[in-house]
């Protein structure tokens, strides 16, 4: 009876402590993702993933500490742009600072697109 | 169809008068910690090394210059007289930054302290709530508890009457 007891208690620890570690994992897998967006920000073009200053070693463990504790992506990156600003992000914001960088690519689409259309029409009457 | 021909230059033109301003009539560089400016000191669970006094309530109803040091650290060293040269007029407040208590004392001893007192944050991790990049950084913080600046790197005495005369001003 004590030897069945301390079987299922040996599994029982197991079954807790490879959830547990599976658990870790899975925080620090959304904790590289994260870091590999955000910006090491006393190195030069450099994400915080592959950083490896002090300061980002520091802001990956404080990262995954917070997904641990529950928060969420957007929480985590709320909770840095408070503190480093939106420089700390790689993909800036949709704002009305930054409207010209996001609608460039499509007011160009749209201009390059009309001149297009239009010298097709004149090739076309020409033949 | 003539306007047409004419598109590209118009949107070449366009576009370099645009750069041409921007470039021109550029603000100047804002400073690093632009995150924090105008905004209130953040809560931090820090203590003094003396009697466990908290950072927050030390700093309540005063205008504190709060620097970020280390014994570690080599600019710091260079920065520590000037520091020395306006504890006098200024309540100078010290941080000190992933570091022992042995190393702050002697470095304190051997170099003088301009701090009124001395907190630590020996993870680093409150740090972060600051914005810290690296030490030395100082932060001008108002009665209201609010940022007014953030200065990063060593800080020189001309910078230092600089920033003190434009936050007054």
């Amino acid at each position: 009876m004590l030897l069945i007891k301390k079987i299922l208690l040996t599994l029982l620890l197991l079954f807790v402590f490879t959830s547990l570690a599976k658990n870790i994992e899975l925080e620090k897998e959304k904790m590289r993702k994260l870091a590999a967006e955000l910006r090491c920000v006393v190195c030069q073009n450099q994400s915080l993933l592959e950083s490896d200053s002090q300061i980002a070693k520091d802001l990956k463990e404080l990262i995954l500490e917070m997904y641990m504790r529950g928060k969420s992506e957007s929480e985590i990156k709320l909770f840095l742009v408070d503190r480093y600003g939106e420089f700390i992000l790689f993909k800036p914001t949709f704002s009305f600072n930054n409207i010209f960088l996001w609608l460039a690519p499509l007011f160009s689409f749209l201009v390059l697109s009309f001149i297009a259309s239009k010298k097709l029409s004149f090739f076309k009457r020409e033949k | 169809m003539k306007l047409l021909k004419f598109l590209p230059l118009i949107i070449f033109l366009i576009v370099s008068i645009f750069l041409y301003n921007k470039i021109k009539y550029q603000k100047e560089l804002e400073p690093l910690s632009s995150a924090l400016i105008e905004k209130k000191f953040p809560s931090l669970k820090i203590k003094s090394l003396d009697n466990n006094d908290n950072i927050n309530d030390f700093i309540k109803n005063k205008f504190v210059i709060i620097n970020i040091f280390a014994s570690w650290c080599a600019p710091c060293r260079i920065e520590h007289e000037v520091l020395k040269s306006f504890s006098e007029e200024y309540t100078i407040v010290g941080l000190a930054y992933k570091d022992s208590i042995e190393n702050i004392e002697s470095f304190l001893l051997e170099l003088g302290n301009p701090y009124k007192k001395v907190f630590y944050d020996f993870s680093g991790k409150e740090s972060i709530n600051l914005g810290l990049y690296g030490v030395p950084e100082t932060f001008f913080v108002n009665e209201d508890s609010k940022i007014l600046y953030k200065h990063v790197g060593p800080i020189n005495k001309m910078e230092f009457k600089k920033i003190i005369s434009g936050i007054i001003h």
